[in-house]
């Protein structure tokens, strides 16, 4: 489809909330371009003065030329005088004819269709490639390369690309034709450079694995920017960024469709400090799954839903990259309404605080058999490489199933030993060990955390903060694992156990 | 408490419309001027090319006044939503011009007419013209409608692809851009193709606070970039006195912590509360379980409404809980009265929701004080602190004392005018976190031992007021939960000092000075300190 666009059409196109991307294709190095400090920029400006002096100083002398000559004869000044009128006229009818003084086009648009060429700045068109014509999508050097089956699709504007740029010789941002001896295949490329925002290239990497065939696709697309573990999972994080506006603002309600109806919202099961959790039927499986939903914040700044986003995929991976039966598991994660969603396999059962909180404390062997599941879940988390600090242990992110086994299901303040966190994170106060609130978690954190739930569940009650917590004073009578608790709550870590493996082999 | 009312408007309506019809008269006789000048030329025999270039010019130069004028006296009014700026500075204007002008007189003083197709005059005839007509082409504006942004000025129009008008939906994104800390460039670039800058140093106060309102109403918020929404805030929170500010990166930490992933989704622009009396302008800060946004009634005064989701706890018994909590928080808020805390104007529930209504407070916190200038010098400490602690002191005397629980040097606005301390939040929201019991996300240097354990008392504001001293002494947060001594960061602070930040963060509640009052005197003791180790 070749169409001229008007100017409406080249704002309505802009106006459609459809996904698409846009690529500046122009670098134009005007001499205000921005310079990265005061001197290049005042070189910059006095390089644009300077051209435009030379600019008029050649006018001028041109006319003082047309002057002397006039003195001489009439006629050689009159003939001097038409050669810029002419070469004006030319300019113009070049113009009027549709003929571009750039010959690439301005800007690439990727959607649901296919590959736009467009000339956005004198003459208004577009050639649409679509999908099906594509041959091979390839990644290499930071250029991104299209092959494209001209059978496929209306040619016409190889008419423009083929030939040689006008009067002004131009930089050409689209290199490389090949084939033209067969020009059934043309390979575009352009520069990965050119995209305006960064989050753009990951964005276009995925589209381009969903919509290109799969034969066509590259396998240096997919280990491209942006790789999540699988190439599935990396079309599911196709973040919707350019839809302007949130279709709801509330909870979801029961009957609530996400991802096309691949799932059906349920109800609200509970919510955290960042996240509000339901439980959904997963229409494929016809099983109950669990979402957890996190709000991106859309003001702030773009960088801000992306660190949001970020920090919900970290805990995707970090779920993703645990296998093992007291932990829950992740089936899937995408993103809609600009809100981040991890579904997470339904577990039946209650957390251990409920339990306490409708049965009362809980007797001290039952104690101890949740003690050593949780103990070796605590151990498979720290003796991972690198090891895994979890911050944020207690009763409510704790899950008794009815096969008596405990799970730990929450991982939203999780992070790897090594990493640095910028913003501290403090759980739930009662359960924080003493470090934790001055920034420096470290494994021993997540066992006074431990301690602090064994505390509440041999008592039934919070344990006080910052504070080495004896059940039996609380009790009022003797308990057996009076010490194990104090010494997992001792206010320095040094004085707690040396590790989840130490405590292991006590059970 | 009075219920938040709709408030009889301050000042008459503004007038609708732009000139009145004197004033067109008015400008119609200017412009009538250069033609008869032209007349007068020709009578007096000078050539028609040169008179008619002259007459061009001076029309040109006669029509810019007349628009600057009109420029002026709308946004005087404040109907205008032009941004204008000059590339050249505004007194260079008219002398360049005059400069140009004379290029062309005086070369045709000397000749007079020679009978040449072109003489060596003209020459510098159309240099001279040219570049009265590029002076007279360097202020650019850009004006900022509801539905769309124009880039008024012949420089733009090259970049913008000679469309200079463009709907909102074209916006890609906003970028800042340095070349130097006074080169700074806000960019626009546009999704058909064209882009164009601003640069934010040439723009008076006024209109950079028009740019950012418009930006906020209008604009998708996900076009912005970090630093451009950063700056938004800072123009509409701190005000339109933005000389000291110098566009550097420095709001990023803040920044980065106030706009976080949520449980609940915020409120957007433009949404209305209470049955239309309030607007969501710009939510100022997103972040776990509460949001505070910036607000404006019918008669565009400036509010911030602070929200509460009660929708983030996991049971009906909690809910209800926490919606007790509220009532009775509001209840004591409402009790408050005193000119340097924030007056709470109204407090309600709505859509399960809670809100509280305060009055707009310009100014920068202490935080982002500390992070313009600097440790702050002592002398300048005792002075805030006092004020501080006399605000404490008022709140402590109730009856039933009123312990604050959140003091912070974010909770605690500078006027810079009159270096007035105004305190502004009641961390009403953090007291309902830990009491639910539920995740904390942020370093949690201010607060007390004994509160963690959910003993709070008067102590435990002292603690943290002796926390914000030692921030505002070293630029650095203290470390939670411990006593903390300035001296060892920085060893020009006074020994008194020293002692009394010490005294107040002691770990143990028995230790620390037992009151406002007693803090009052310490300071008038350190003061002394300070002035005779000065005079020394």
């Amino acid at each position: 489809m070749s169409l001229p666009l008007s100017l409406d059409d080249a704002t309505a196109m802009s106006a459609e909330t459809v996904d698409f991307i846009c690529v500046r294709m122009l670098t134009l190095e005007s001499p205000f371009e921005i310079a990265k400090d005061r001197r290049e920029y005042f070189r910059s400006m006095l390089t644009g003065l300077l051209v435009t002096f030379v600019i008029l100083a050649i006018v001028i002398l041109y006319l003082y030329l047309i002057g002397v000559v006039c003195a001489f004869s009439r006629l050689a000044a009159w003939l001097l005088c038409l050669v810029p009128i002419v070469a004006v006229l030319v300019a113009l009818w070049r113009v009027a004819n549709g003929r571009n003084f750039m010959d690439f086009p301005s800007n690439l648009r990727f959607d649901h269709s296919g590959l736009t060429l467009l000339w956005l700045d004198r003459k208004r068109q577009s050639h649409l490639i679509p999908w099906a014509a594509i041959k091979k999508v390839s990644v290499a050097e930071n250029y991104i390369h299209f092959v494209v089956n001209t059978n496929y699709c209306d040619a016409s504007w190889l008419d423009i690309l083929t030939e040689t740029s006008g009067m002004w010789s131009k930089p050409l941002p689209i290199g490389a034709i090949d084939g033209r001896i067969n020009l059934a295949y043309i390979k575009l490329s352009f520069p990965l450079s050119s995209l305006t925002l960064d989050s753009d290239a990951s964005k276009l990497m995925a589209l381009l694995a969903s919509k290109v065939d799969e034969k066509a696709v590259d396998p240096s697309l997919i280990a491209g920017p942006d790789s999540s573990s699988t190439p599935s999972y990396t079309r599911l994080w196709l973040d919707d960024l350019h839809t302007t506006n949130r279709v709801s603002i509330g909870d979801l309600k029961a009957g609530t469709d996400l991802q096309n109806g691949l799932y059906e919202v349920h109800e609200v099961i509970g919510s955290g400090g960042q996240a509000k959790i339901y439980r959904a039927i997963d229409r494929r499986t016809q099983a109950f799954v669990v979402l957890k939903e996190t709000v991106l914040p859309m003001y702030g700044g773009l960088e801000s839903r992306e660190r949001a986003f970020d920090s919900v995929k970290k805990e995707a991976v970090l779920l993703r990259r645990l296998d093992h039966c007291g932990i829950v598991k992740l089936i899937d994660n995408f993103v809609e309404d600009h809100r981040a969603y991890l579904v997470m396999e339904n577990l039946e059962g209650q957390t251990l605080r409920q339990m306490v909180q409708r049965d009362g404390p809980l007797p001290v062997p039952r104690v101890r058999e949740i003690a050593s599941e949780v103990i070796e879940i605590l151990n498979y988390l720290h003796q991972a490489s690198p090891p895994i600090l979890h911050r944020d242990l207690s009763p409510d992110n704790l899950m008794m199933l009815p096969s008596a086994r405990v799970c730990l299901i929450d991982f939203s303040v999780a992070q790897d030993a090594t990493v640095k966190s910028t913003r501290t994170v403090v759980g739930k106060s009662n359960y924080v060990a003493p470090e934790q609130f001055k920034g420096n978690p470290t494994t021993q954190s997540d066992l006074y955390s431990f301690g602090a739930t064994l505390f509440y569940l041999l008592t039934g009650h919070d344990p006080v903060a910052i504070s080495t917590s004896l059940p039996s004073a609380r009790l009022g009578h003797p308990c057996e694992l009076d010490g194990l608790v104090s010494k997992l709550t001792k206010l320095d870590p040094a004085d707690r156990f040396m590790s989840a493996a130490d405590i292991l082999r006590i059970f | 408490m009075a219920k938040f009312t709709e408030q009889s408007p301050a000042q008459p309506p503004a007038p609708v419309g732009g000139l009145s019809s004197e004033q067109d008269y008015r400008s119609l006789a200017f412009r009538l001027v250069p033609l008869a000048l032209l007349y007068l030329a020709a009578w007096f025999g000078i050539p028609l090319y040169e008179s008619a270039l002259f007459a061009g010019l001076l029309w040109l130069a006669i029509d810019f006044v007349l628009r600057l004028e009109k420029e002026k006296r709308e946004s005087a009014i404040g109907k205008s939503n032009i941004c204008s700026f000059d590339l050249l500075p505004a007194n260079l204007r008219w002398p360049i011009f005059g400069l140009c002008l004379m290029t062309m007189i005086l070369p045709m003083h000397s000749h007079s007419q020679t009978g040449q197709f072109l003489p060596l005059y003209s020459l510098f005839l159309m240099a001279g013209a040219f570049g009265a007509w590029l002076v007279l082409n360097t202020r650019l504006s850009v004006v900022f409608d509801s539905d769309s942004i124009e880039a008024r000025g012949f420089l733009y129009g090259q970049d913008l692809l000679l469309r200079p008008k463009r709907s909102w939906a074209d916006l890609y994104s906003v970028k800042m851009q340095w070349a130097g800390t006074s080169h700074t460039m806000l960019r626009f670039y546009f999704k058909s193709g064209g882009n164009f800058n601003i640069p934010l140093k040439r723009l008076s106060d006024l209109d950079l606070e028009k740019l950012m309102l418009s930006l906020a109403r209008y604009a998708d918020p996900l076009t912005l970039n970090q630093d451009v929404a950063a700056l938004q805030k800072s123009v509409l929170t701190v005000g339109a006195d933005n000389q000291k500010l110098s566009f550097t990166r420095f709001w990023q930490d803040e920044f980065q912590n106030s706009f976080a992933e949520t449980n609940f989704v915020p409120l957007e622009r433009g949404h209305q509360l209470q049955a239309g009396l309030l607007t969501v302008v710009l939510p100022l800060s997103t972040a776990g379980a509460g949001a505070v946004y910036l607000c404006t009634d019918k008669n565009d005064k400036q509010y911030v409404l602070k929200e509460l989701s009660i929708a983030c706890l996991p049971d009906e018994s909690a809910k209800n809980k926490h919606l007790e909590l509220f009532q009775r928080e509001s209840q004591i808020l409402a009790r408050l009265d005193h000119p340097q805390i924030v007056k709470v104007r109204d407090s309600f529930v709505e859509g399960q929701r809670q809100y509280i209504l305060l009055d707009f407070v310009p100014g920068l916190t202490l935080r982002q004080l500390v992070r313009l200038r600097g440790p702050l010098d002592q002398a300048l400490v005792v002075v805030l602190v006092s004020q501080v602690a006399e605000i404490l002191l008022y709140l402590h005397e109730f009856s039933e004392p009123i312990i604050h629980r959140d003091l912070t040097p974010d909770n605690l606005l500078l006027n810079e005018k009159n270096s007035r301390i105004t305190l502004i939040d009641f961390g009403a929201a953090n007291e309902v976190a830990l009491q639910a019991n539920s995740t904390v996300i942020g370093k949690q240097c201010y607060i007390a031992p004994e509160q963690l354990r959910g003993a709070a008392c008067v102590q435990s504001d002292l603690f943290a007021l002796g926390a914000t001293i030692f921030f505002l002494l070293t630029g650095e947060d203290p470390e939670p939960i411990s006593t903390s001594y300035p001296s060892k960061i920085n060893d020009k602070i006074s020994s008194a000092m020293n002692a009394l930040v010490a005294n107040l963060t002691a770990t143990d509640v028995e230790r620390r000075p037992q009151s406002a009052r007693l803090v009052l005197d310490l300071l008038e003791v350190v003061r002394s300190a300070i002035e005779s180790e000065k005079a020394q």
